[in-house]
C-alpha cells in the first residue's frame, strides 16, 4: 500500500509549490499532505455533490408526498 | 520615536520567527513587528480577520503603541493583552491539549476564509486565558497563496496529534514526552510507539504512520527534495480545507481510556469528618481574606476543591497536581462552571518543570514564573517528606521561593494517611514531628498563624516567606 502511495507522490511532485517558510515544513510532510489533501478533497467534493443530489431528490420526494397529502 | 532601549529584555523564546519578537519594558510585555512582516500584519488587520478572531476569543487582542519603535528593523510595536500565567503543553492534561489543537484548526479555517493562513502551529503559541485556549502569537498569519499547502502541517502533527494519539491509545503519561522533545514528538517515534491496531484506522494510518514514512523516504532523497523546491504547482483550497477538517474530526473523536488513580476518590477516603473538612475550608478562606493575594498556586490541588476557594474570589489560581485524572477532572469542572480564574495543570513537585530549550531559556521553570502571592500545600507535606524522603528544610527552602505566603497543613505521623505511606516501609523518619516541622520551616518562613483542625490531628499554618 505504502509503495503505491509513493508512486503517486512522485507523480504529484510535478504539481507542488516551493515551500518558503521560517519553520521547516519538512519535505516529506509537505508532499505527503498534498496527496492526503487531494484524496480528502476528492471525497469532500463527492460528499458535497452527493449531498446536493440527495437534497434534490428528497425535495422532489417530499414535495410529491406533501402534494398527495393535500 | 525612541530607539533601542538597553533596559529592554527580549524574550528568550522569541528568536525563531523573523517577523518580530517579544520584549519586556518596565514589566510590560510588548511585541515588535518587523518591516519584513508589514504586509502580512496589515492584511491581518484590514481583512477583518483580527477582529473576527478577537470577537470569538480565539486570538489575543492588542493595541498599537505609536510612540515605541524598538529598533531599525521595527515597523510597529503592539501591546498584547497580558497573559497572567504562561503554561506549557507538557503541563496540560489531555483535554487541554486537544482543545488547544482544535482552536488552532478552527483559526486556520477562519483565516483561509479571510485569505490568510497560519504559518506555524506551535503548541507554545496557545495559552489559557480566562479558562479558554487562545492564540497569543499575532504574527502567526501570512497571506494565503493560491495553491499553497499548509506549511505548519508537520508541526501540528508533532505538537498536537502525536501526543494526543499516544496518550489516548497507549498511556496518558506520554503527554510528558513533550518536555523531552521541544519541537513536538517525532512522528517516527509516535508511529513506533502506537499499537499496531492504529494502522487499521485511516486517521492514524494517514497522519502518523504514512506521514512518518513519507518523512523518512524524502529525507534521504535530496534530488526529490530539490524537485519539490523547483516546481510551482498547486494544492487546491478544497484539499486544504478537507485536510484541516479531517484533522479536526479525528482529534475531536480522540478520548482518554478509562484509567484509575489513587487520588480520584481521595476525599472519600481521608480521615476527615465533614466538620473538620468545613473547618479547614473556613481557615483557608480566613487566610485568603487576610492576605488578599492576586495569584495562588495550589501545589497539590487534587481536583481543585480548595483551589476554588481562591478562584471563586476572583483570584487567578493555578491548581497543580501530579495525577492526570485529577487535573482532567478539574478541567472538566471548570468548563462546566465556566470558571475563568482557575487553571488546572500537571506538576510532579518532586521533579518540577525546569528551564528548557536553547541556552536553558526558551521555556521557564516553575520557580521563574513565580513567585505567586500565595501557595497552598494542603495534605502534601507527608508525600514529600515520607514518600520522597525530603527533609523539611529542603521543602521549606523551595516553597519559600515559590510564593510570598504559604498555607501549609502539617499531617502528623499518627494520621491514617501517613500510616498508609509507612505501612510498606521502614520508619526512618524520627524527625517527622510538629516541633521539627516548625523549627525547620522557621528558617525560611515567619509563622503568622496556626490552627488545629477540628476532629483531626492535623494543623494549618499561615507563613510568610523570608525569600520571595
Amino acid at each position: 500500500m505504502s509503495k503505491y502511495i509513493f508512486y503517486v507522490v512522485v507523480i504529484f511532485l510535478a504539481f507542488s509549490q516551493p515551500a518558503l517558510a521560517y519553520i521547516d515544513p519538512g519535505t516529506g510532510s509537505f508532499v505527503f499532505q498534498m496527496i492526503v489533501g487531494a484524496v480528502l478533497g476528492f471525497f469532500f467534493i463527492i460528499k458535497l455533490y452527493f449531498h446536493k443530489i440527495k437534497t434534490f431528490f428528497l425535495k422532489i420526494f417530499k414535495g410529491k408526498k406533501h402534494g398527495n397529502e393535500k | 520615536m525612541e530607539t533601542k532601549n538597553n533596559q529592554d529584555e527580549i524574550s528568550a523564546s522569541s528568536f525563531r520567527d523573523p517577523a518580530g519578537f517579544v520584549f519586556k519594558r518596565d514589566g510590560e510585555v510588548y511585541r515588535q513587528i518587523n518591516k519584513s512582516y508589514k504586509d502580512d500584519y496589515e492584511l491581518l488587520m484590514s481583512s477583518g480577520l483580527y477582529q473576527n478572531l478577537v470577537d470569538k476569543q480565539l486570538l489575543v487582542s492588542h493595541r498599537e503603541e505609536r510612540d515605541i519603535v524598538k529598533n531599525n528593523d521595527g515597523y510597529k510595536v503592539i501591546k498584547p493583552e497580558p497573559i497572567p500565567f504562561i503554561s506549557y503543553p507538557y503541563e496540560w492534561t489531555f483535554s487541554q491539549l486537544r482543545q488547544a489543537g482544535l482552536v488552532l484548526l478552527k483559526i486556520q479555517k477562519i483565516a483561509l476564509k479571510f485569505g490568510l493562513s497560519l504559518k506555524d502551529a506551535s503548541a507554545y503559541n496557545v495559552q489559557f486565558l480566562k479558562g479558554k485556549p487562545i492564540l497569543i502569537d499575532t504574527l502567526s498569519f501570512e497571506k494565503y497563496r493560491k495553491g499553497s499547502a499548509w506549511l505548519a502541517y508537520r508541526q501540528f502533527c508533532q505538537h498536537f496529534l502525536a501526543p494526543l494519539a499516544l496518550s489516548s491509545k497507549v498511556d496518558i503519561r506520554f503527554l510528558q514526552l513533550s518536555r523531552l522533545f521541544i519541537d513536538g514528538i517525532p512522528l517516527d517515534l509516535a508511529s513506533k510507539s502506537l499499537p499496531q491496531s492504529t494502522k487499521f484506522k485511516l486517521f492514524f494510518l494517514t497522519h502518523i504512520h504514512l506521514h512518518a514514512k513519507a518523512q523518512k523516504r524524502f529525507s534521504k532523497d535530496e534530488k526529490q527534495a530539490k524537485k519539490i523546491q523547483d516546481n510551482k504547482r498547486v494544492m487546491g483550497k478544497n484539499s486544504l480545507l478537507a485536510l484541516i477538517e479531517n484533522l479536526e474530526k479525528g482529534i475531536s473523536k480522540l478520548k482518554l481510556k478509562n484509567f484509575k488513580s489513587e487520588w480520584k476518590d481521595y476525599y472519600n477516603f481521608t480521615n476527615y469528618s465533614s466538620k473538620s473538612f468545613a473547618f479547614k475550608k473556613d481557615v483557608v478562606i480566613k487566610f485568603l481574606d487576610k492576605i488578599q493575594p492576586k495569584t495562588v498556586w495550589d501545589l497539590g490541588a487534587n481536583n481543585g476543591e480548595f483551589s476554588r476557594l481562591a478562584s471563586s474570589k476572583g483570584i487567578l489560581t493555578c491548581a497543580f497536581d501530579i495525577d492526570y485524572n485529577a487535573v482532567e477532572k478539574n478541567y472538566q469542572k471548570l468548563l462546566k462552571d465556566k470558571d475563568e480564574n482557575i487553571l488546572p495543570l500537571f506538576l510532579d513537585l518532586t521533579n518540577p518543570s525546569s528551564d528548557l530549550g536553547w541556552a536553558h531559556s526558551e521555556r521557564e521553570s516553575l520557580a521563574k514564573r513565580g513567585p505567586a502571592d500565595m501557595t497552598f500545600a494542603l495534605a502534601l507535606i507527608h508525600h514529600l517528606a515520607i514518600s520522597n524522603n525530603l527533609p523539611f528544610i529542603k521543602i521549606a527552602k523551595y516553597f519559600a521561593k515559590l510564593g510570598k505566603y504559604l498555607v501549609i497543613e502539617f499531617v502528623p505521623k499518627e494520621d491514617s494517611q501517613v500510616q498508609k505511606l509507612l505501612s510498606s516501609r521502614e520508619d526512618i523518619f524520627s524527625s517527622y514531628n510538629q516541633n521539627c516541622f516548625e523549627k525547620e520551616f522557621s528558617d525560611y518562613f515567619e509563622i503568622l498563624e496556626n490552627h488545629k483542625v477540628q476532629e483531626s490531628s492535623r494543623v494549618l499554618y499561615l507563613m510568610k516567606s523570608r525569600l520571595a
